[in-house]
């Protein structure tokens, strides 16, 4: 029985085929530009490209048009894009990524030829690309010392994550020995184990500054490092093949030490997750996994408030008794001191004289208490409450 | 070169380590039968480990080294 095959399906088994060979989803053509008469209503492009035999038909939409240089009916142009067929017609067509003018040709067409063989050679190849450490500890940048893209770098990296070392080793990034400057740096990079991971940077130029990067001898030196490499070359929409070799690629240098760095605020609210979880877990586990600890747990609840407020009634108790005590004890001492008071009331010179009784006091002003204090004819005075006598020892008569 | 490299802040070496463990914590933890005290044991490892990972982002600086080419 033969496969018969509706032709949607066989359009889309078409399709399938193309979308597996990597070749035809990222391919290179050359030729002349024809069947073109501006962009669309919708801003879309369609247009032909051919060379003396052969046709092709190209769609370029316009969210594609950035950084791709504008071209005519009649112009000779380089294009990147991937092949398809359109189902609602069946026509093969390429679906373009972006355009060159052939002015540059002559160089794109040599760095295009040397980036077929380099591919077929396998330094391109996905699956020998070299891991990106997560947690990168010391990135060894080589980039221009007083370049914005140093400046980039050591900002973006302050920012996100300030627990790496960076060590840079100055480059020449453009310029008649950027290539042999470049390739020594990796070297060094490689021999003195200078990181873990090792980020070729530089910023935007014209295509003359950024050649190098497309230049067989940094492409090699990148695909021999041990140390894996990330690469932040000029600008979003440029291309370099030291970007092909690259184990990972940033658009501009910012973008590259930020894709090489976890960011510090991700890693806070990692740990902090973890540790709510942990607690979560630990917590399920001790009430869950052991229901004991929850029995005593109750037990305690139970037993250690009557327990308290025992204790607490105890107190009250104490107290009230303490307080009945020492009430009494100071009421004696009150009654005591008001006795004491009154006795020394009883004893004042001035009550006493005013019941009758009087000091004697000799002329030294000493009080007299026995008749041996005095001799015959001696002079004393004699205190009363309201004033002195003076008076003579006339006789001593000892009872 | 090695000056630069001895540079490398300790608890900074630690820290992806300490990380990783304490994932690890958390899923035996989760999926292992454990002893009461190895589950009390294992929480307050965690613990700590949270607390020194915590400690190497707080006090994290960036260290930078130019290499001078002979």
């Amino acid at each position: 029985m033969k496969n018969i095959f509706e032709v949607s399906s066989l359009l889309a088994n078409l399709n399938n085929l193309i979308d597996q060979n990597v070749y035809l989803k990222d391919i290179w053509i050359q030729g002349e530009v024809t069947d073109y008469k501006g962009p669309a209503y919708s801003g879309h492009k369609y247009f032909s490209i051919k060379d003396e035999n052969s046709l092709i038909k190209c769609v370029f939409f316009k969210f594609a048009h950035i950084g791709s240089d504008d071209f005519l009916d009649g112009d000779k142009i380089l294009i990147n894009g991937e092949i398809e067929i359109y189902s609602p017609s069946g026509n093969l067509q390429l679906k373009v990524r972006s355009v060159k003018k052939h002015g540059l040709g002559d160089i794109s067409i040599e760095i295009e030829k040397l980036r077929q063989r380099l591919e077929q050679e396998g330094l391109f190849d996905t699956h020998r690309k070299r891991e990106i450490p997560l947690f990168p500890q010391t990135i060894c940048v080589i980039t221009s010392e007083n370049s914005s893209a140093w400046e980039d770098i050591k900002k973006v990296i302050t920012i996100r994550y300030p627990l790496a070392n960076l060590i840079l080793i100055p480059t020449l990034m453009q310029g008649e020995n950027c290539i042999e400057d470049v390739c020594n740096s990796i070297d060094i990079a490689n021999k003195e184990s200078l990181g873990d991971i090792i980020l070729l940077s530089r910023g935007g130029g014209s295509e003359e500054d950024l050649m190098p990067f497309n230049s067989e001898e940094i492409v090699r030196y990148i695909f021999s490092s041990k140390i894996p490499v990330v690469t932040g070359i000029g600008h979003e929409d440029d291309n370099t093949l030291s970007d092909y070799v690259a184990d990972k690629r940033g658009l501009t240098p910012t973008g590259a030490a930020q894709i090489i760095t976890p960011d510090i605020n991700d890693l806070r609210n990692e740990i902090n997750s973890i540790s709510l979880n942990m607690q979560k877990t630990f917590k399920y586990n001790l009430e869950f996994k052991f229901p004991e600890i929850e029995k005593v747990k109750i037990k305690l609840q139970n037993i250690y408030p009557r327990k308290i407020e025992l204790l607490i009634r105890n107190i009250d108790q104490l107290e009230f008794n303490l307080n009945g005590k020492l009430s009494d004890y100071v009421n004696t001492k009150i009654n005591k001191l008001e006795y004491l008071k009154h006795s020394i009331s009883i004893f004042n010179i001035t009550e006493m004289s005013k019941k009758g009784y009087a000091l004697v006091e000799n002329q030294k002003k000493r009080i007299i208490k026995s008749i041996n204090q005095v001799e015959k004819g001696e002079k004393l005075k004699i205190l009363l409450s309201d004033g002195i006598l003076s008076s003579k020892v006339e006789n001593k008569i000892k009872e | 070169m090695s000056e630069i490299k001895s540079e490398v802040n300790k608890d900074f070496e630690d820290f992806e380590d300490n990380l990783l463990l304490l994932q690890k914590i958390v899923n035996e933890l989760e999926n292992q039968d454990l002893s009461l005290s190895e589950t009390i044991k294992l929480y307050e490892k965690g613990q700590l480990l949270v607390k020194q990972c915590n400690k190497a982002l707080e006090q994290a600086q960036l260290i930078i080294t130019n290499y001078e080419k002979i």
